[in-house]
């Protein structure tokens, strides 16, 4: 099974980035792939617990849980979390530091920077 | 066999934390055979002048582990730039040199 992995920068509500990622990760998910998502710098945002709910406005917390739950890795970049002071983050999503993202490079065949 | 990796970057040193994380990620896959790529405005952070404090040490350890930071030729002319103003760390690349790198990368991380 193939394995597609993220290296993704962008926090949430300021962009499509959180979106776009969402979307090739499920996309990836269902045709049967092997998906990871490293987030980095503002990207560890997307994770944090207690978003909203607006109308009209994708909830990008329960997006990531979705994709947890259908069997993606997710990791954060545990030093972006600590000087942003993200402390609260899903179920499911790691603590990580850059040597996963080496980690990550040789264990995919693919890998997606989204900024 | 461990993948060839092109760190690319793109962004300047002022206004963005990038070409700092950049070479953060560079080292922390320097396992790998990795080599560093500055392209456009990313070229202004390997500037003698420039206050390094944020990527020194990764730029140190880059150097002490022989790991290339190459710099695009014509970015650098675009800016009204010379070799002869970047650190010693770094090496100037014509921008053919540049995409080969990049070419044969099994895996390029932008930043």
């Amino acid at each position: 099974m193939p394995t597609i992995s993220f290296l993704f920068f962008s926090g949430p509500y300021q962009s499509e980035s959180p979106e776009t990622t969402i979307e090739l990760a499920k996309a990836a998910l269902e045709k049967g792939m092997n998906v990871k998502i490293f987030c980095y710098m503002d990207a560890v945002n997307c994770v944090k617990t207690g978003q909203k709910k607006v109308p009209g406005v994708t909830n990008i917390e329960e997006q990531f849980s979705e994709l947890i739950a259908k069997g993606a890795e997710v990791r954060l970049c545990t030093l972006c979390m600590l000087v942003r002071g993200t402390k609260a983050f899903i179920e499911g999503a790691k603590r990580a530091g850059t040597p996963d993202i080496a980690d990550m490079v040789e264990e995919s065949d693919r890998i997606l920077v989204i900024v | 066999m461990s993948k060839k990796i092109v760190v690319i970057l793109r962004k300047p040193p002022h206004g963005s934390l990038y070409p700092a994380e950049g070479l953060r990620v560079a080292v922390a896959v320097s396992a790998s055979e990795t080599k560093v790529v500055s392209i456009g405005d990313s070229v202004y952070a390997f500037l003698k002048e420039v206050d390094m404090t944020l990527y020194k040490h990764h730029l140190d350890f880059l150097r002490e582990t022989e790991i290339p930071v190459l710099i695009d030729k014509d970015s650098l002319e675009k800016r009204g730039l010379t070799k002869e103003e970047l650190v010693d760390a770094v090496t100037v690349k014509e921008r053919n040199e540049i995409l080969s790198t990049i070419a044969e990368a099994d895996a390029t991380l932008t930043f």
